[in-house]
């Protein structure tokens, strides 16, 4: 059994970690999304999501319950064996190398047409490593404390919606409010991926001070997410008329083009400039756990060399690969199907066999 | 270990040397686009202007203006490029002219998608549509400079905080013509003196020109819109015959709080719509055929009527050319959810057939400081 | 590479030979042979007074050896001299005759090398093998001042000196309690510089205090002057610019930060002292804040946050908004600006880099030059020169109007450390501007703020509270709340007593 101990996370801090990795870049295109599939009731999907989302977590938190100083993959080295743990961890090691790569490259992505057009992708890449680097690798504890950070700091973000708001709101395009629950019900498959983020609690379970309440922290920062989607999704309604919103690719960022104040223009290219912070607490976390999934791998080394190598690696490969949207989206469906599967389908599986295990074990050992 | 570290970096900091980072384009190689101006000439061939102040150093700041012949925004843009001294850039357009040759035909707005599909534009300059060419309008020297970008755009936002017109915003015109529950309308400014303004135009569902409404009438469409702003009426009231010209037939009055309660109904096959306003009014003028009128319920009442009147026609006025710049479509789909859909496709002929009934409900606040 | 700093820790260990190292260490019994073996030690120091004289009682012959220059005068003549030669009473003991305070005995020659050289006089006796070390400094010290780096408006007007045991004393005057203790360790194989590190034992954390122990006793070199250099060799990150310890010259500040459970570090010969463990936060607490009035200290705190965010951002925002977004500024503005840019030659970056240095030269030119000059220099220098500049074409009005509001902003932080480091970090931050625009100032963010939430100061975490977030500790950070409401001590220092403060006030809502 390894030792975890010495490396600790509060509450809050578990809490804002896996909200900070929720809440993304999905934000940014979700009411389009939403409305494309949904129209005006793209709300529906999005409190579906997240009962899904909040069951699979707390699957996920039974799951490591039972072994409470174990990661998962030492959990799948309990129930089946040295190498399928191995195999457990080469299977995470890619599932968050793939995820991370896309979060990063979508960041870019966004930031090079909205702010930056002439500039190559890697060194956008290169830019947004040095921050990464520095904060990643002291490990969770720091990562968790810059995540608890930004979401302080961004509390100011939705005053801007209301100021948009405020020009220009119509609450009639929200009506009637439940005239496509079916196809809503049916959506529900891509809101789902939004709420991905709460797999890194497999990883980090061991790190949690006050482990009683891990349940009812991931339940809250699945509830914190869905308060920022649902604020989001609903201001698009309110502003764009439902025969526009489709035509816009990220209304959440068009939407605030409108903002102008007397000393200042042009918000939204603030807005996005800051949102990066929030951007950068989905990423962070992600490469961490893949470093520390390699370090879990090798059972050597340091984290922070593993990170180093991930982050040059993904430079080189930005430069020679110029990242775009179609293949960006190639990424992001790959991934989603794969997070689906591994962290929605595989845990209710996990959780029957430790119920299993346990029931064995106990008759052997009694 | 570290000095790996060291000498990668520093390779990489000569190696992003080499590329265009670092020499972003300075503030005084821009030509901001201030005014953009949209029309066709005689020949039915497009023709763009735009002015943009030049940098130059010293107290005098001047404007140039621009008018060249293209096919499109884009291409426009690299005419004045070749034209002007800095990169154009619209950026911070403050207005977007259309003439009204332009506006009669129908396939206008797409020429401005540029100006939404770009992402370093803005979508706040104000639409104005003008009577007669544009060349007037440009032409027309204030002081020692050219049209002045800020004159035009102070002129709407000041005239909508009255509510004299419509104040539309690209973003907002994007809206009107995209939602089907709704037509669009901008303000609009005629050039045949000077650089009045004269209340609104509206289009109707494909964005051709429809009709003219002028200030008072600008004024109730914005009151049925309930937008909250400081209404400043202006009624005439022709009832008997003036033998005096000096005996007035106005009356004039300030209305705030305005609200409108849209309720919406479908009945015997077509839709049915009762808007109540309520207001509260300031009075500063009154015509001479209410000077004998002592009772406020009796003065409300009498302004109720006129009021009713002036909306009724308004209103008479819009069905007949099935447009819908009110957003009733909105409230029909909101509330009639059913029957708008089947009528959604051509939502102009159905508002033609609908009732619509407008009830006036004024409170006199004071009626000034003088009897 | 290891090889190498091997041998020099090598070289500097063998080079200072203390007297232990050779072959005689005792004292002994033979007058004489002391002497001799003082002049071998002590060649070539004409301040060496070797008195000889006769003991009345008992007429023993004895030898008083000092340092003239370290010494005070008058407790040697009267105290020592004049009873010893003149007593003549009963005792047998010389000790007992004279009349000082401080007398320890000691029979090895390291032990009188070490005190002579700390002003005290050493008495031999002929035929005894111990000496007495008779405690009679006096070297020259100043009067007590206003410390010049920190001036007070409502506090005391004291500063510490350059003797430990002054500074010392200024502290007892404000902490009367059995608890404050005080531990002492030597550092400095030449310098010989008594250490101090003064805490109150039930309240500040023992663990952190083994630990500055520990840091301290590896310290292995010839000098230490100050406390700065001490400073650098016990930190947690000395490549970071943000100081990990307080340094102040105020014994009030000194006794507050005791009082929240931290340690001070005192060095005998070096007028600051250290504080730690320290957070972010109280680099911008002031021993003064607490002293005014609650409305107008709290006005005060936040403008010195504010302070802290422009000295930082306003040259970097500037030069991306006029760079790079220059979509942000209204219209208006933007014509101005136009204008100022077309009349100057350089990118912005280049104008700013050239301001900030010239104010930087001026600055530091400012320190040096002797008063008089100086003040005049510093405005002819901002007002002229500037001026010129903007008439000669170099720099645009409103750069000087950004570069001046950020030198001032650098100056309302309390501490020369903190203040240093944010004039620091601008630089960086505007390179990156100049290359990136916006998002470059808000990676550079990311990287500072990185920076601090990994930070530690002896253990603790630096950005406390706000990094490990704890809601009831931001009673003290961007305001001030009334003193009745801050009842625990902050957790930054990990005290192990935490509440202060009972029910407080008279019931004014009695009244």
């Amino acid at each position: 059994m390894r030792n975890y101990i010495g490396n600790e996370i509060t509450l809050m801090q578990y809490i804002f970690l896996i909200h900070g990795i929720q809440v993304g870049a999905g934000v940014l295109q979700l009411p389009r999304i939403m409305a494309e599939k949904v129209g005006m009731n793209g709300w529906i999907p999005l409190i579906c999501g997240w009962l899904l989302s909040s069951a699979a977590s707390l699957i996920i938190i039974q799951i490591m319950k039972k072994n409470p100083q174990s990661t998962l993959m030492d959990v799948m080295t309990t129930y089946f064996g040295k190498f399928i743990g191995k195999i457990s961890s080469i299977l995470l090691l890619i599932y968050f190398s793939i995820v991370s790569f896309t979060l990063i490259q979508k960041s870019i992505l966004f930031i090079q047409v909205w702010l930056l057009p002439g500039i190559p992708s890697y060194i956008i890449m290169f830019l947004f490593s040095v921050p990464t680097y520095i904060i990643a690798r002291n490990g969770i504890r720091i990562i968790s404390r810059y995540a608890e950070l930004v979401f302080f700091l961004m509390l100011w973000m939705p005053l801007f919606y209301i100021v948009a708001l405020n020009q220009n709101h119509h609450w009639a395009h929200l009506l009637p409010l439940f005239k496509n629950i079916q196809q809503g019900l049916m959506a529900t498959g891509s809101t789902i991926v939004s709420f991905l983020g709460f797999e890194v609690a497999f990883l980090f379970y061991p790190f949690l001070k006050e482990k009683k309440a891990a349940s009812w922290g991931i339940i809250i920062a699945n509830s914190l997410s869905l308060l920022v989607f649902l604020f989001v999704t609903i201001s698009c309604f309110l502003f764009f008329s439902p025969d526009e919103i489709t035509q816009y690719y990220e209304p959440t960022l068009s939407m605030l083009k409108v903002v102008e104040f007397r000393f200042i223009e042009r918000m939204e290219i603030i807005f996005l400039a800051f949102y990066l912070f929030i951007l950068s607490t989905t990423w962070i976390p992600y490469m961490y756990s893949m470093a520390f999934c390699t370090k879990w791998l090798f059972n050597k080394g340091n984290a922070k060399n593993y990170l180093l190598l991930s982050l040059i690696f993904f430079i080189v490969i930005m430069y020679f690969v110029v990242p775009t949207f179609p293949r960006n989206d190639l990424l992001s469906g790959f991934y989603e199907k794969i997070g689906i599967i591994f962290f929605y389908v595989f845990p209710v599986f996990l959780l029957i066999y430790s119920f299993i295990y346990y029931r064995i074990r106990g008759r052997i050992t009694k | 270990m570290k000095w790996l570290i060291i000498c990668s970096f520093l390779l990489f900091i000569v190696t992003m040397l080499s590329s265009p980072v670092g020499r972003p384009l300075n503030l005084e190689d821009v030509s901001f686009a201030l005014v953009i101006g949209v029309d066709l000439d005689d020949e039915n061939n497009l023709i763009f202007y735009t002015t943009s102040p030049v940098f130059k150093p010293g107290a005098e700041q001047e404007n140039k203006v621009f008018k060249v012949n293209a096919k499109s925004i884009r291409q426009s843009r690299e005419e004045f490029d070749s034209r002007g001294t800095g990169l154009f850039s619209s950026s911070k357009a403050q207005v977007l002219l259309v003439g009204q040759k332009l506006l009669e035909n129908p396939r206008w707005f797409s020429l401005i998608d540029v100006l939404y599909k770009d992402f370093k534009t803005t979508v706040n300059p104000r639409i104005v549509a003008i009577d007669g060419p544009i060349s007037n309008i440009m032409n027309t020297v204030t002081e020692n400079q050219p049209i002045n970008s800020m004159a035009v755009k102070s002129i709407i936002d000041t005239s909508y905080l009255r509510g004299e017109t419509v104040k539309v915003t690209l973003q907002e015109l994007h809206r009107q013509m995209f939602d089907k529950g709704l037509t669009p309308s901008i303000s609009s400014i005629s050039t045949s003196n000077d650089i009045v303004l004269t209340g609104s135009t509206l289009l109707d569902g494909k964005g051709k020109y429809s009709i003219e409404l002028n200030k008072l009438e600008s004024c109730l469409l914005l009151m049925l819109q309930g937008k909250k702003l400081d209404y400043s009426l202006d009624i005439p009231i022709v009832k008997q015959k003036e033998n005096n010209s000096i005996q007035s037939s106005i009356l004039s009055m300030n209305a705030n709080n305005v609200k409108a309660k849209i309720k919406t109904q479908y009945i015997n096959g077509k839709f049915n719509f009762s808007i109540d306003m309520s207001m509260y009014a300031m009075l500063t003028a009154l015509p001479s055929s209410y000077e004998s009128i002592t009772s406020i319920p009796k003065l409300e009442e009498n302004i109720n009527k006129e009021l009713q009147l002036q909306f009724e026609h308004l209103i008479k006025k819009i069905q007949k050319r099935k447009i819908d710049p009110i957003g009733l479509g909105l409230y029909a789909r909101a509330y009639q959810n059913n029957e708008y859909e089947k009528v959604k496709s051509d939502w102009g002929e159905a508002l033609k057939k609908s009732d619509i009934k407008v009830s006036v409900n004024v409170k006199v606040k004071t009626m000034g400081a003088v009897k | 590479m290891k090889i190498l700093k091997k041998w020099i820790k090598q070289n500097v260990n063998s080079s200072s030979k203390n007297i232990g190292d050779s072959e005689v260490k005792m004292i002994s019994k033979s007058l004489s042979e002391n002497l001799v073996n003082l002049y071998a030690f002590f060649k070539d120091t004409p301040d060496l007074i070797v008195r000889h004289l006769e003991i009345k009682k008992g007429n023993k012959q004895a030898v008083l050896i000092y340092l003239s220059s370290l010494i005070d005068k008058n407790l040697i003549h009267e105290h020592i001299l004049y009873p010893l030669i003149n007593n003549d009473n009963d005792t047998e003991m010389p000790s007992q005759s004279v009349t000082i305070g401080k007398v320890e005995s000691s029979s090895t020659w390291k032990d009188v090398e070490l005190n002579i050289f700390q002003g005290k006089s050493i008495l031999l006796i002929d035929g005894q093998t111990e000496v007495m070390i008779l405690d009679t400094p006096g070297w020259p010290q100043r009067s007590i001042e206003d410390p010049q780096l920190e001036t007070s408006l409502k506090g005391a007007h004291i500063g510490f000196g350059e003797t430990s045991d002054r500074n010392i004393a200024l502290i007892r005057r404000y902490i009367p309690n059995r608890q404050l203790k005080i531990t002492e360790m030597v550092v400095g194989e030449r310098s010989k510089s008594k250490v101090s590190i003064l805490y109150l034992e039930d309240v500040a954390n023992p663990e952190l205090l083994q630990e500055l122990k520990n840091r301290i006793e590896q310290i292995h070199v010839d000098f230490i002057l100050n406390a700065g250099e001490l400073e650098q060799f016990i930190e947690d990150s000395p490549y970071s610019p943000f100081p990990q310890f307080i340094s102040t010259e105020r014994p009030d500040a000194a006794a507050s930060h005791i009082f929240q459970g931290r340690m001070i570090v005192m060095v005998d010969g070096a007028s600051a002292v250290l504080v730690t463990p320290v957070t972010l936060i109280s680099f911008f607490q002031n021993v003064d804040d607490y002293g005014l009035r609650l409305l107008s200290s709290n006005f005060i705190r936040m403008l010195r946050m504010v302070s802290f965010f422009i000295a930082i951002l306003l040259p970097s925002l500037y030069i991306s908004l006029i760079s790079f977004n220059y979509e942000l500024i209204p219209i208006k503005i933007l014509l101005n600006i136009g204008k100022y840019r077309s009349e100057v030659p350089f990118p912005p970056f280049i104008e700013a880099l050239i301001m900030e240095i010239s104010l930087e030269m001026l600055r530091e030119a400012g320190v040096r030059l002797p008063a008089p000059i100086g003040q005049t220099v510093g405005i002819v220098g901002a007002i002229v020169i500037g001026q010129a500049a903007v008439q000669a074409g170099i720099v645009s009005n409103m750069m000087i109007i950004v570069v001046s509001s950020t030198a001032i902003a650098s100056f309302i932080i309390p501490n020369y450390d903190m203040s240093a480091a944010i004039r620091l970090l601008r630089f960086p931050m505007m390179i990156i501007a100049s290359w990136f625009g916006i998002v470059g100032i808000v990676i550079g963010l990311m990287t500072i703020i990185g920076h601090i939430i990994s930070l530690e100061s002896l253990g603790t975490p630096y950005a406390s509270p706000f990094a490990p977030i704890r809601f009831p500790e931001w009673k003290d950070t961007f305001v001030r709340f009334p003193l009745w409401k801050m009842t625990k001590r902050p957790s930054g220092a990990r005290p192990i007593q935490v509440k202060r403060q009972g029910t407080n006030g008279f019931r004014r809502d009695e009244k």
